[in-house]
């Protein structure tokens, strides 16, 4: 894939009056309409407003006034984080009319750096999913770029598609998307583009509809890493109105991508490759072999307690998210009745109504993890295997720069294949994005290489506040791997 | 092991209706994931303390100055009375 | 038989924004101070308000608690329609502080009176029924309150009456006050929850009590209860019940079985806050204690009345103190400042803080000793610096500058050049007393503001013969 202008280039053209930022974003309202009739990966474009907002760039660049690193960018947003004046869904019945007074602070960010928002994107409801087919109530199921009869991972499985499409047609843009679990890895590896989770804080979740919010992480989807990591170093930094928000400086990402050549000491985790599709080992070891032939240091190395990411990553976000869902009852906001019962059986009501399958499975399964009496076998050793978890993770980067693994351990399946899944063979397939998540640390996905046509994701993870880092080794493998 | 959950009663504490067909489901899909998760148990957690975050943050907290949010907080109510928000009733049925 | 009484009382937290948010705690109309996180929409997120977290710290600190070097917030889940996220955010494993001790003069007793606990969390909005509870058909809600910071004191079951739960109440209060940390007019300032038993018999709780008095009415209702559940050899039921200051009973609210779990996480929203930087600082800046301080005024010669309203009136300790810096009679402070200067600041709807200046009141007491001024006249002069802000000898200048005369003599003066004036007044014209203000105005070429002229004259007719 040559793909299209990076936006960061795109953005000082712009800048310097040499597009037509209007035609530019009209095009791209064009090309979204076009690629959401047959991939149905937006809950909404927001046409006229992008437009205006073109304008008013265009305006600013022929004064000579315009500046910002996405100047002219055309974005697209995943539909929980929220957008001032524009209806903010999270995929969800229950507040399909939401219109949210104000924006999330990474919003108002790319859009200080001259980022236009064209349309917030599809997603599973609230993030319950790893394939992007749990959509709420009423909300259409997005489909693969790349064929359409396979899902696009999840849960910001709208960035993915917009992304890869946007990007087939030569459309510079760039997606904001958020991760809980591997919400942005999965649909970044099944959509073939590059997907960056940041550091838990690196990015304010102010304006982020919370899913599990000591797990939410807000991040990019980029064509390539380059555009990836420009968006999240414009989205990042700390945000007195997220008081779990990083303090430490938040450095520029964009230019890790354009300085290669570099060698690393890279650790391959034995535990992300078992019950992996061997196709997807094979091009994920296959770009390690050739960063190593290039002069990096490759020794494989173990994390026990890896596996037990899955089930204590659930334990935590169930619990959290049955209470974060809490304030979902029916008054002041979202879906309301008259209410003429009394209040339990009002909430009762309204939440079977406007809940889907999966978002009562995961508060009926949260609500039951911290009861009294069980809480201290579920919800709290889960907070301690956590512990567990990150330790191991900073043992190994105090020996290696970065852990390359698969992103995810098998191909994009179809909706026929994962229709036939039970919850807790779904859950499974959270194996290699699990445990980066539940560390809270900087991980990328980028494209290993086809199989079958089908792309396979090779995942970075590195420690604690390590962006740049995650920046110079995925676009090491991003090189290798065209 | 098996871990067995009374459906009906954890979905009453957390306010959602189910009807008969979908409590046995979620019945049989969250012992099923239960199930699984008894792995859980294999990990040695020992005089390990719990991470309720990732990373530790040092709170900065904030000054206690009026910073009024200008916006309307009936927009998005559909049910007002004379600047109080409706709700259900407290009592009965 | 013995009885053991508990007490978790609520305070509201004297702060000029909410415990999460920037809202004011003030309100004027309903949901006029409410953003979206007191209202709880989707995306927002809780900012910990400083000031609520020194406060708590200061309570913590007066009743000789430990206070903790980390602290974290959680959730308390249940559902009803005052909450707006469907949790309450407050403190459960670890809060603010643990393990102190109070010990108030109780039923003429010094009592010892262990804190359990200290910890802040965030009041639920205010809840309204059309009509009555029972029969409403639905509830109206005000945001205004949610969010507003609750400090929440738990004791130990040590109270052996209904009358020492109360005056341990009472004496709180009052030391809340005296700190400063809490504003006590404002509506609702104490809430508790009082739980009782007998004789190693379950414990009932009564919630949700609000104020001293109804404290002890519901405690004594309650043990009566339960001395007679003894008498006849039943069994007392641990349960939750509620009192009825109506018919001063108490009802069930809900059985043991029935309690609600609340299901508690760790707030993840808010991360765990270091203490040991807040507690120094608070520590520092911390108060001597008002019995301390009623000690040290006493022993300065002040009668243990006149001292006790220094100590308590906001404000007035340091003010008394920074008064005597300068004047050698504390006591003859003392009796002013309890008397006049209270009145006169009460009259002009003042605190301590905005009243004249200590060396003013220092002026006008040297100027009583010395002669230059008597009792009755510094009365009225201690009324002009209050009303007018400046200081005595401006006040009395201002006066013999006045043809001498006084603002009495001034008075009588208009009352008595005008006797049809004053007649029409006594016959109920109220125009005529305009016309008196008029002249009085003239008289004194305005130096008796219309107001105060209005007064007295008032109260000389009034006085008067007729």
């Amino acid at each position: 894939m040559s793909g299209p202008e990076p936006a960061a280039s795109f953005a000082r053209r712009a800048a310097r009056g040499e597009v037509s930022i209007e035609e530019s974003v009209a095009k791209t309202l064009e090309e979204c309409e076009k690629t959401d009739s047959r991939l149905a990966c937006f809950n909404t474009i927001c046409g006229e407003p992008a437009l205006s907002r073109a304008r008013a760039l265009d305006g600013l660049a022929k004064e000579g006034k315009a500046a910002g690193r996405l100047f002219g960018v055309p974005v697209s947003v995943k539909d929980n984080i929220c957008t001032k004046g524009v209806r903010t869904t999270a995929g969800s019945a229950i507040i399909s009319d939401y219109v949210p007074p104000m924006s999330a602070t990474a919003v108002e960010r790319i859009e200080a750096e001259g980022g236009i928002v064209v349309g917030k994107t599809a997603m599973d409801e609230f993030g319950f999913g790893g394939f992007c087919v749990n959509v709420g109530k009423g909300f259409r199921v997005p489909r693969n770029p790349l064929d359409e009869k396979r899902v696009t991972g999840g849960s910001s499985g709208g960035c993915g598609a917009v992304t890869a499409a946007l990007a087939a047609a030569g459309i510079p843009h760039a997606s904001l998307a958020e991760s809980t679990g591997g919400s942005i890895t999965s649909p970044a590896c099944f959509c073939g583009v590059v997907g960056i989770t940041p550091t838990y804080g690196r990015v304010s979740r102010w304006g982020l509809i919370d899913f599990a919010s000591s797990l939410d992480k807000i991040g990019s989807i980029g064509a390539n890493v380059e555009d990836a990591a420009l968006l999240l170093e414009a989205a990042q930094g700390a945000d007195a109105r997220d008081m779990t928000s990083r303090p430490e400086p938040a450095g520029p990402l964009a230019d890790a991508a354009r300085g290669l050549g570099k060698r690393f000491r890279l650790g391959v985790p034995k535990e992300f490759f078992e019950g992996v599709d061997p196709r997807v080992s094979d091009l994920v070891w296959g770009a390690v072999k050739k960063l190593e032939a290039e002069g990096s240091e490759v020794g494989e190395v173990s994390l026990p307690t890896a596996k037990y990411a899955v089930p204590a990553y659930y334990l935590i976000a169930v619990s959290e998210a049955s209470t974060n869902l809490a304030r979902f009852n029916g008054t002041r906001f979202g879906l309301q009745r008259e209410p003429e019962q009394a209040f339990g059986e009002y909430f009762s009501e309204i939440r079977a109504e406007g809940f889907g399958d999966e978002a009562k499975r995961r508060v009926i399964l949260g609500t039951f993890a911290r009861m009294a009496g069980y809480r201290g076998k579920y919800y709290l050793r889960a907070m301690k295997v956590r512990t567990r978890i990150i330790a191991e993770f900073a043992r190994a980067f105090e020996k290696y720069d970065a852990l390359v693994a698969p992103s995810m351990p098998i191909l994009p399946p179809t909706f026929e294949e994962v229709s036939g899944l039970a919850p807790h063979e779904a859950y499974a397939l959270d194996l290699c994005t699990t445990p980066p998540n539940i560390a809270g640390i900087p991980h990328a996905s980028v494209p290993a290489g086809m199989a079958g046509g089908l792309p396979a994701g090779a995942q970075v993870m590195c420690a604690h506040l390590q962006e740049r880092r995650v920046v110079e080794v995925a676009s090491a493998l991003e090189a290798v791997s065209k | 092991m098996e871990e067995k959950v009374d459906v009906g009663k954890v979905a009453r504490a957390a306010k959602v209706r189910l009807d008969a067909a979908e409590a046995a489901r979620f019945s049989w899909e969250i012992e099923g994931i239960l199930e699984n998760f008894q792995k859980l148990g294999e990990v040695d957690v020992e005089g390990i303390e719990p991470s309720f975050n990732p990373l530790r943050a040092k709170a900065e907290l904030r000054e206690d100055v009026p910073a009024p949010f200008d916006f309307d907080p009936f927009a998005n109510a559909r049910f007002v009375f004379k600047r109080k928000i409706v709700g259900p009733k407290v009592l009965g049925e | 038989m013995k009885a053991m009484i508990g007490l978790e009382t609520h305070v509201q937290l004297r702060t000029a924004t909410k415990l999460f948010c920037g809202c004011t705690t003030v309100s004027r109309e309903p949901n006029d101070n409410v953003c979206p996180i007191c209202m709880g929409y989707p995306g927002s997120k809780p900012a910990l308000n400083r000031k609520a977290v020194e406060l708590g710290t200061q309570i913590a600190l007066a009743l000789n608690c430990r206070v903790a070097p980390e602290m974290w917030f959680s959730r308390k889940s249940y559902f009803y329609p005052d909450l707006p996220k469907g949790f309450q955010i407050t403190q459960y494993e670890v809060p603010l502080a643990s393990g102190g001790l109070a010990e108030p003069v109780l039923c003429g007793k010094k009592a010892g009176i262990r804190i359990r606990r200290v910890h802040v969390e965030e009041d639920p909005a205010k809840l309204e029924h059309e009509g009555d509870i029972m029969t409403a058909a639905r509830s109206l809600v005000d945001y205004s309150r949610s969010g507003i910071p609750l400090c929440e004191i738990v004791t130990e079951p040590d109270f052996e009456s209904p009358a020492q739960a109360r005056e341990y109440l009472e004496w709180l209060l009052s030391l809340l006050a005296y700190l400063e940390v809490i504003d006590p007019r404002a509506e609702g300032v104490m809430r508790s929850d009082a739980n009782i038993s007998l004789d190693g018999g379950e414990r009932v709780e009564i919630k949700n009590i609000t104020g001293t008095l109804m404290v002890e009415q519901a405690l004594k209702s309650e043990l009566n209860r339960q001395i007679g559940f003894a008498n006849l050899g039943k069994k007392v039921a641990r349960e939750t019940r509620l009192f009825d200051g109506a018919t001063g009973r108490t009802v069930t609210l809900r059985k043991k079985e029935e309690e609600e779990d609340y299901g508690y996480i760790f707030e993840p929203d808010l991360p765990i806050v270091g203490m040991d930087a807040i507690a120094e600082g608070v520590g520092k800046a911390m108060r001597e204690m008002p019995e301390v301080a009623l000690a040290r005024v006493e022993r300065l010669g002040v009668p243990r009345g006149l001292a006790h309203a220094v100590v308590y009136t906001p404000g007035m300790l340091a003010y008394f103190d920074e008064c005597s810096g300068g004047y050698g009679k504390p006591d003859e402070l003392a009796r002013w400042l309890a008397n006049d200067f209270l009145k006169c600041m009460h009259w002009n709807g003042l605190e301590v803080r905005d009243s004249p200046k200590p060396e003013l009141i220092v002026e006008l007491l040297g100027m009583i000793d010395s002669g230059e001024i008597n009792e009755r006249a510094a009365k009225d002069v201690i009324k002009e610096m209050f009303a007018k802000g400046k200081g005595a000898r401006e006040v009395m200048g201002a006066r013999a500058a006045g043809k001498g005369e006084s603002e009495g003599e001034v008075i009588s003066g208009v009352i008595r050049d005008n006797g049809k004036a004053v007649s029409d007044f006594k016959a109920g014209n109220a125009r005529a007393l305009q016309f008196l203000i008029g002249e009085v105005m003239k008289k004194s070429k305005a130096r008796i503001d219309p107001k105060r002229a209005r007064e007295m004259l008032v109260k000389q007719l009034n006085a008067g013969p007729g």
